[in-house]
């Protein structure tokens, strides 16, 4: 079957030997090449995912730089380990200390901090590590299954139907936000108009670059992602002081080996989030966070006795931290597939493919198999690594949480600071980095969310592209969108969508205004 | 940008009595308005003495300053909204100004779009799509800015001064004396001004861990990521 020697090729690549020369000795040795890399990854994802104040997305903008030097399988290997790795991660914070490493673990601290303090510590971290294993797994098989298929799909793609799917993946983007609808469409708007700084598609015309030099290439979006989410994330962590809180229960972590009750009770939360997870990961605009709260909801409603929630029911660390996995491998599906990045890590994707002159799109399963199916198999190969990382070295990570924030952001800072600058040997983008590091402190204290703003600065180029594209096959005739079935079923889906979130909000709002203006 | 004017107004929830309910809010807009020239005429001061980056000069100053596009396109709206924001009520001062400062953005788009090409025929232009996405902005900015008037909502959150101006400080810093100073120098006093943000800082355990991040970098990026850096100062290497 396709399926199986699809897989089998993926994890020759994974496990190919490569002669590697050690640095100043000179000695040559084969060694698993891409295995190191995966290793790599997870044990960078881990520590990302452990460490508070410092997020996926940062973290892979910053190493976007680094993977310059690499194969580009390793490369994309390493970053996909740190995303699904952080999964893992931030669970362990989560349950122990009560402060999420991670956005996509906030919910397991709920259940799995309460856990920790009644003594059972150990399993819940136990539970969560097997319920991303399970997820993984799971996750794995699932891209594998939708590749071949979607990709085929995806080549009857002309520019209209490419257009319609990218609006309702931003349409997606907006439902899945959290917070105003408005403020999410704005910030994507934002991002749409980031990206048109440059030298336009066509005409290679300078446009909005003011003249200098730096922008004429346009605004890098590893640049502003860092600045957005890097530093941004520090300056506001030094407002709120970081450190408090931090009460390790860790002393309490006795034994991992959770009971067989608890076995039996979370085996289907892991079920139903891994089921959840996958979905939402593979729409565009979900992603690990959204689908960690949404297991979360789904399993206290089916529950048969809610009140446990919050008081440190197992099922309420099993399902999110297992839809969190999920969600985190299935939105390469879109990725790989159709090229279209579904949230802000796979947009840093598709820059790290970029830097290794791969363009994403359902041409890349075809031209490059060995890729995308290393990639793949490298996912099982890293779940059960994390598996193994996370369980019996729980302690060395809970010791790092020692480490005091007011020392760990200098570093932040530092590292950011040479990634960046790595990028083009560009003191500039440091510089507009640092400058979006301020406007992304200006979006938190505003409550606007800048993670639409990166799809949205992605996303841009590719849209646009793509809208001139079908206007100028279609002399014009704007109807196009809506005359090609395919492309009118996916507009009509995102105008759905659309209507279906702002209807509430506008009764909502205009409630709101009738009370204030009798009173 | 103006995540600085916005800074402006954190602290001004005042209801003033009289006709002028928001002055100091009002203020804060106004110096968004006029934020271009300023930043402009911060440059030019600073050009003399700069790194060559910015080439502006004081002719070019009194050229921008009253330069016809950006006053109609830019500025004049934008007084105009400041003269509005003195005077409506502000139910939601965190969606108002958030509001008001996309609306300066997409008037900024409007404006470094409007020497673009549009639509020819059938055909965009260069300046089609930023002026759509630039209209689409408006539209939204002042959407959220008429919520944060009639809507009752949260109120601005305080900036802190500290800790965004020695990371942002840290950052400049880096960006100046990379390619002089070199990557050790850098690192070093990058670490320290920005671990200048945190007033819990120990000094001589944040020396110790400076000392130690400084010779892992120094080590990490050119020799195990094998990244062209310069690593001593420019004056030592002639």
């Amino acid at each position: 079957m396709d399926l199986f020697g699809n897989l089998a090729l993926g994890f020759n690549v994974v496990f190919q030997f490569v002669d590697f020369t050690i640095p100043l000795i000179g000695v040559k040795i084969p060694i698993p090449m891409n295995i190191v890399f995966c290793l790599i990854g997870a044990l960078v994802g881990t520590l990302v995912g452990v460490l508070p104040g410092i997020g996926t997305i940062a973290t892979v903008a910053m190493l976007l730089p680094i993977t310059f030097g690499l194969p580009p399988v390793g490369a994309l290997i390493m970053l996909a380990g740190i995303y699904y790795g952080a999964q893992y991660g931030g669970s362990t914070t989560s349950i122990l200390v009560n402060i999420p490493g991670e956005a996509g673990s906030v919910v397991t601290t709920l259940d799995g901090h309460q856990m920790a303090k009644q003594g059972r510590a150990g399993p819940a971290l136990a539970i969560a590590a097997i319920g991303s294993f399970f997820a993984g797994c799971v996750a794995t098989v699932l891209i594998a299954l939708l590749g071949a298929p979607l990709t085929k799909f995806a080549l009857q793609f002309g520019p209209a139907e490419y257009f319609s799917l990218m609006t309702l993946g931003l349409v997606f983007a907006v439902v899945l936000a959290k917070g105003s609808v408005l403020k999410a469409i704005a910030m994507i708007v934002f991002g749409l108009l980031l990206s048109m700084v440059g030298s336009d598609l066509e005409t290679g015309a300078s446009r909005m670059a003011f003249n200098v030099p730096e922008l004429a290439d346009g605004l890098g979006f590893a640049t502003v992602a860092m600045g957005v989410f890097g530093f941004a994330e520090i300056i506001r962590n030094l407002d709120t002081g970081a450190e408090k809180g931090r009460e390790l229960v860790q002393d309490k972590v006795t034994g991992l080996m959770p009971t067989k009750a608890d076995l039996m009770s979370s085996a289907p939360a892991i079920l139903r989030g891994t089921v959840l997870g996958s979905i939402l990961g593979i729409l565009p605009g979900g992603g690990a966070v959204i689908a960690s709260f949404a297991a979360y909801t789904l399993e206290k409603k089916i529950s048969s006795n809610p009140s446990q929630f919050g008081k440190g029911a197992i099922s309420g660390v099993a399902a999110p931290e297992s839809a969190n996995n999920a969600a985190a491998q299935t939105s390469f599906i879109p990725l790989l597939t159709l090229g279209i990045p579904p949230n802000a890590v796979m947009a840093l994707m598709v820059g790290a493919m970029t830097i290794h002159g791969i363009v994403p799109g359902p041409q890349v399963m075809q031209k490059q198999p060995e890729l995308v199916w290393g990639m793949i198999a490298s996912m099982w190969v890293g779940n059960l690594m994390l598996l193994i990382i996370n369980l019996p070295l729980v302690g060395i990570w809970v010791q790092l949480l020692r480490v005091p924030y007011h020392l760990l952001y200098p570093c932040i800072v530092i590292f950011c600071a040479i990634g960046i600058y790595s990028v083009n040997n560009a003191p500039t983008d440091v510089i507009i980095a640092g400058a979006f590091g301020l406007v992304g402190y200006w979006l938190i204290k505003h409550d606007f969310e800048p993670a639409p703003l990166l799809l949205g600065m992605v996303l841009g180029p590719l849209m646009e592209e793509n809208l001139r594209r079908a206007m100028l096959i279609s002399r014009g005739d704007a109807t196009v969108f809506v005359t090609r079935p395919l492309s009118a079923v996916l507009l009509a889906m995102a105008a759905g969508l659309l209507i279906l979130t702002l209807l509430p909000m506008l009764k909502k709002k205009r409630e709101e205004v009738f009370v204030e203006s009798e009173n | 940008m103006s995540e600085g004017v916005g800074g402006v107004s954190g602290k001004t929830p005042v209801s003033g009595i009289g006709p002028i309910k928001n002055p100091y809010g009002g203020l804060a807009v106004a110096l968004l308005a006029i934020f271009p020239q300023l930043v402009f005429l911060v440059f030019a001061l600073v050009s003399p003495v700069s790194f060559g980056y910015f080439t502006a000069t004081f002719s070019g100053l009194a050229q921008f300053i009253i330069e016809p596009n950006i006053i109609r396109i830019y500025t004049l709206p934008m007084l105009v909204v400041a003269a509005v924001t003195a005077f409506v009520p502000i139910r939601g001062p965190q969606d108002y100004f958030g509001g008001v400062a996309l609306i300066a953005l997409a008037l900024w788009a409007f404006y470094s779009s409007s020497d673009l090409p549009g639509m020819r025929g059938f055909q965009f232009g260069p300046g089609t799509a930023p002026r759509l996405f630039g209209g689409l902005m408006l539209v939204l900015g002042f959407a959220i800015t008429v919520t944060g008037m009639l809507t009752k909502g949260a109120a601005l959150e305080r900036y802190h001064l500290r800790g965004p101006f020695f990371v942002t400080l840290s950052i400049l810093t880096f960006a100046a004396v990379i390619r002089p100073l070199g990557l050790v120098i850098t690192a070093f006093a990058c670490f320290m001004i920005a671990a200048l943000g945190s007033p819990a800082q120990r000094w001589t355990q944040t020396l110790i861990v400076g000392i130690a991040i400084t010779a892992f970098c120094s080590f990490l990026f050119p020799y195990v990521l094998g990244l062209p850096f310069q690593m001593k100062p420019r004056f030592m290497l002639q």
